[in-house]
């Protein structure tokens, strides 16, 4: 049986178009930035993530769902990281990262749109603007700002298909797990001269039959008792985004979309009775923070030495109610809460101008207030972690000139 | 060879298998339009399978009998402290828990091989892809309990039946259709000011009302505000479920259970009365009476007419068939023939085929997976293995299929597993990656194929793990806005990458029944083909490279 690999490399023998690793050229010096940008799309609950415990009204307005406030032993016992706020229990590694300085919360935070759909909300961060004119999004624009490469694609996708921010005139890579025995190289070529002057799909039929034969030996299956498909895809993609960005030609910016986190009802379901012995989860907003948390433990494992040239940014379209809803969940909101993480990121602190949840603080009596524009920090990423000029931010973030980016988000380099 | 046979077929069709581009070719605009008139007889495919009510009697089991039953028996044996006969109660819950899952499993791949199957032997083509189109722009996917045991009833109920008829009652089948009322948590939305609401203390769930605005209506940018979502979910206020169940509790085992009335009959579509949130409301500038359940009602049939509707769905509907960017006059030819119509998406079907725009030789469009797939099954006359209707769930009798699998693609060591307990507890430990085990079920592990009648058929759960490779789980939609349309959409490397391979092995798997490359072009692109792809096919080493070639070329990927 003929093997992906073996294929490949009949391929690169044959001298066809597609060449392999190490094709990818050495475009950036040494030390390499890395970066990471972990979208959780349906809006993940701010105040749950990130409980604001130390606010006076904060138990009455959120009912159960303020079971996590420090110090009280249930099941929900949140992790302290000051007086005011903790995190989701479930989120032990992110406490730890930030205990060590690698993680910094940034709380009340949504981006300019100010509607509540999901949909539209997702679109305008990832285009970078309200403005539906573009079809690009920020991320794509951003590339096009950082030294390019000779051969192989600077930036990844992980998933089936890009997300919005991805797309745009740079080109990029894509990747899924992969299985089977995949064609013959012969069929390979022919193919590749019948997609050649399809402008769609004739550069992503190259990229994906060169990323699948390098991701093939990157994505190592581990087991987890996680039952929800998504939770455990979540950590199979970080684990395999490490190996990608690790190799020294692989990519240096790669995205990772992680959905489900519309929380409508039923948010606090955890536990089953008569399961903890068994190890089993059972509630699909639990398994979500602890596939996030065991995604990014995955992602510092697989990084080693190059953690420290890593930031990774997880956000998500925008906060939740304050109030729990007449199903113990929470509806779409604004303000929410997103984090910056990572060995080059200079962490363990909060950003926040916090608006309180105090009577009349709430923005239209429901939400939390939005006091950090989110692409104020993607803009601080892009300077300090990226080294990208000032003048290109407002090209990547269209009419912002009155956000300013976030200072002291990076550590010095020595 | 008539280009227009192929466009037919391919563009508004579901691909074509053998001697389809003829019978379209004679006259391509005919051939489509009589599909749009009414047939109302059931597809073969579709008898048997239970109807929404009866599955949720199956769920109704789950959450309001067993699962409250048996943990309030563990519980007793809890305080008890008889640690033997909490272990065998744990178990019972444990099996109750996972054997449901597998249930739910066994409903999605019977209805998606039903489904499949009708799209492949259907002589309706056209009229299939406006039941995938309508299907997927009022979407239930089968993201959450229960709505997802509930998409293959909420299908043939709400969206066949209307696919070429009124969009005002598709709207609103759809708003009354449990899968669309526990998808988006209206079955519990209550009035804080209606009587229960007082008593409960409970309140307004506004997720049904807002998607129905934003997704299903007028569109993101149709010019509704924040007060719009309020006013038709408070509208919908006690459009609920018979019985409804409150997930309300930080365990399910604790829901409470709502008061059992059923107007309409059991687990149907149930109006409240007590639920309703008294008074008028206003919505768009227009004060609606409360006249109870006609209250929403006459808000779904103005928006269903609403301009920024028409508009709204005459782009989408043009961008799904014609190109991303439809030309602004198809889009407005389009909405004044709906609403010229009474809300008509049969004649907005019909000005879209006498439309010139849609008939551009260029293909414009790539196929979704799902389509992609159907269109090669059709093209070499390849057949997806039909289902047994699925039991009814009662947790004690149920036994899923030997080799059946999760929504996850682990797969059921076998039923004998069940009856005995099941180790490690939840889906987890009923299910197995274990090549060994895989392997005691009798089962290899790859391209598994049963025979029907000297020719092989495709195993349809294996079919659906494959789509969800490409990127398109049957069903299984992002959220309530459906499936993305455009190119861009569809075309990403990985996805292209699975298409191509699966392309390869379906070729591998007919290589020995296999017609000549360019005969196979001819039934499958016709007219269409280009030069370039004809010249590859002809070169092509064996006939299962050929077949490879079509299937995964670009032009046969693009309609």
């Amino acid at each position: 049986m003929v093997t992906r690999r073996s294929i490949v490399q009949g391929m690169v023998a044959g001298g066809t178009l597609l060449t392999l690793a190490p094709g990818f050229a050495v475009a950036m010096t040494g030390g390499e930035r890395r970066f990471v940008f972990i979208f959780l799309r349906g809006a993940m609950d701010g105040l749950s993530a990130v409980p604001a415990y130390g606010e006076p009204r904060f138990k009455a307005l959120r009912g159960e769902l303020a079971d996590g406030s420090p110090g009280e032993g249930t099941p929900f016992d949140a992790l302290k990281l000051d007086g005011l706020f903790a995190l989701n229990p479930d989120l032990p590694t992110l406490h730890k990262l930030y205990g060590a300085g690698e993680l910094t919360v940034v709380h009340a935070a949504c981006h300019g749109y100010r509607d509540r759909s999901h949909f539209d909300a997702q679109d305008a961060f990832d285009r970078g603007t309200v403005d539906k004119s573009f079809r690009d999004g920020w991320l794509n624009r951003a590339l096009a700002y950082l030294p390019p490469r000779k051969e192989g694609d600077l930036a990844m996708a992980i998933g089936p298909t890009p997300p919005l921010s991805m797309r745009g005139d740079v080109a990029i890579a894509s990747w899924v797990p992969a299985e089977g025995e995949g064609l013959d190289p012969d069929t390979i070529v022919r193919l590749a001269e019948l997609y050649r002057p399809d402008a769609d799909l004739g550069p992503n039929f190259e990229k994906g039959f060169k990323a699948e034969a390098m991701g093939r030996a990157m994505a190592d299956g581990g087991k987890d008792e996680l039952t929800s498909a998504q939770a455990r895809g979540f950590i199979k993609q970080a684990r395999a985004a490490a190996g990608f960005l690790r190799d020294p030609a692989g990519p240096r910016v790669v995205t990772i979309d992680f959905g489900n986190w519309d929380s409508h009802a039923s948010q606090n379901v955890r536990f089953m009775p008569g399961q903890q012995s068994a190890g089993g989860y059972q509630g699909r907003f639990a398994e979500l923070y602890i596939a996030l948390d065991r995604g990014i433990a995955a992602l510092k494992e697989g990084l080693g030495p190059e953690w420290a040239n890593t930031a990774v940014m997880v956000i998500t379209e925008f906060g939740r109610t304050v109030r729990i809803n007449g199903n113990r969940g929470t509806d779409h909101g604004t303000g929410g809460a997103g984090f910056l993480l990572g060995g080059a990121v200079a962490g363990g602190r909060i950003i926040a101008d916090w608006p309180g949840l105090g009577e009349g603080k709430l923005f239209e009596d429901r939400d939390l207030l939005t006091t950090t524009d989110l692409r104020a920090l993607c803009k601080g990423v892009l300077r300090e972690h990226l080294s990208i000029a000032d003048g290109a931010l407002e090209t990547i973030f269209p009419d912002s000139r009155a956000v300013k980016p976030l200072e002291g988000l990076i550590r010095r380099r020595a | 060879m008539s280009i227009e046979a192929a466009t037919a077929t391919n563009r508004f069709g579901m691909g074509a298998g053998a001697g389809d581009i003829e019978r379209a070719g004679r006259d391509p605009r005919g051939w489509l339009l009589g599909q749009l008139e009414p047939r109302r007889t059931l597809s073969a495919e579709f008898k048997g399978l239970p109807s929404s009510t009866e599955i949720r009697a199956a769920h109704w089991h789950r959450y309001g009998e067993a699962s409250p039953t048996l943990n309030r028996r563990l519980e007793a044996l809890q305080a008890k402290g008889d640690a033997a006969a909490v272990e065998a109660a744990s178990k019972d819950v444990q099996r109750m828990l996972g054997g449901y899952v597998m249930w739910a499993t066994q409903v999605a791949h019977t209805e998606f091989a039903a489904r499949t199957r009708h799209a492949l032997g259907t002589d309706r083509p056209f009229e299939e892809r406006l039941v995938r189109f309508w299907s997927n722009h009022l979407v239930v996917p089968t993201a959450k309990v229960p709505a997802t045991i509930l998409v293959g009833a909420y299908e043939r109920e709400v969206i066949r039946p209307h696919a070429a008829g009124k969009f005002r009652d598709m709207l609103t089948a759809s708003a009354k259709h449990a899968a669309m009322l526990t998808f988006l948590d209206n079955d519990t939305s209550i009035g804080p000011n209606s009587p229960f609401g007082r008593e409960r203390k409970m309140g307004l769930n506004e997720n049904l009302g807002r998607e129905i605005l934003e997704l299903h209506t007028m569109g993101v940018d149709g010019g509704y505000t924040q007060a719009d979502v309020i006013a038709l979910a408070t509208g919908l206020t006690g459009w609920s479920t018979a019985p409804a169940i409150l997930r309300a509790n930080t365990v399910y085992a604790s829901a409470l259970l709502l008061p059992q009335r059923a107007p309409d009959g059991p687990y149907a579509f149930a109006f409240y009365p007590d639920w309703h949130e008294p008074g008028p409301v206003k919505m768009l500038g227009k004060t609606y009476a409360d006249e109870g359940v006609r209250q929403a009602e006459t808000m779904l049939a103005d928006l269903a007419k609403h301009p920024a509707t028409a508009r709204f769905l005459a782009q989408k509907f043009a961008r799904h068939f014609v190109s991303d960017d439809p030309s602004e006059s198809l889009v407005k030819r389009l909405a004044d023939v709906y609403l010229a119509h009474d809300t008509s998406i049969g004649a907005m079907a019909r000005a879209l085929v006498e439309s010139r725009e849609a008939w551009t030789p260029e293909k414009r469009k790539l196929k979704q997976p799902e389509d992609f797939v159907i269109s090669a099954l059709r093209g070499v006359g390849a057949e997806v293995a039909a289902l047994p209707p699925y039991p009814a769930y009662r947790f004690d009798t149920y036994r899923p299929p030997p080799g059946a699998r999760l929504p996850s693609g682990d797969r059921v060591a076998s039923a004998g597993g069940m009856a005995g307990g099941m180790a490690g507890g939840m889906a987890g430990g009923m299910a197995t990656r274990d090549p060994a085990m895989a392997d005691a079920a009798g089962e290899p592990r790859r391209r598994r194929r049963t025979a029907t009648g000297g020719t092989t058929a495709l195993v349809p759960s294996e079919l659906y793990e494959e789509l969800g490779k490409m990127g398109q789980k049957p069903f299984g939609a992002p959220g309530p806005q459906g499936w993305y349309d455009r190119v861009s959409d569809w075309s990403g490397a990985a996805s292209l990458v699975k298409r191509i391979e699966w392309s390869a092995e379906l070729a591998q798997s007919r290589a020995n029944d296999l017609p000549e490359g360019p005969r196979m072009l001819d039934a499958m692109l016709g007219g269409s083909a280009t030069a370039e792809l004809r010249r590859a096919v002809e070169r092509a080493a064996t006939r299962e490279q050929a077949l490879t070639l079509i299937l995964a070329s670009a032009e046969f990927q693009r309609r």
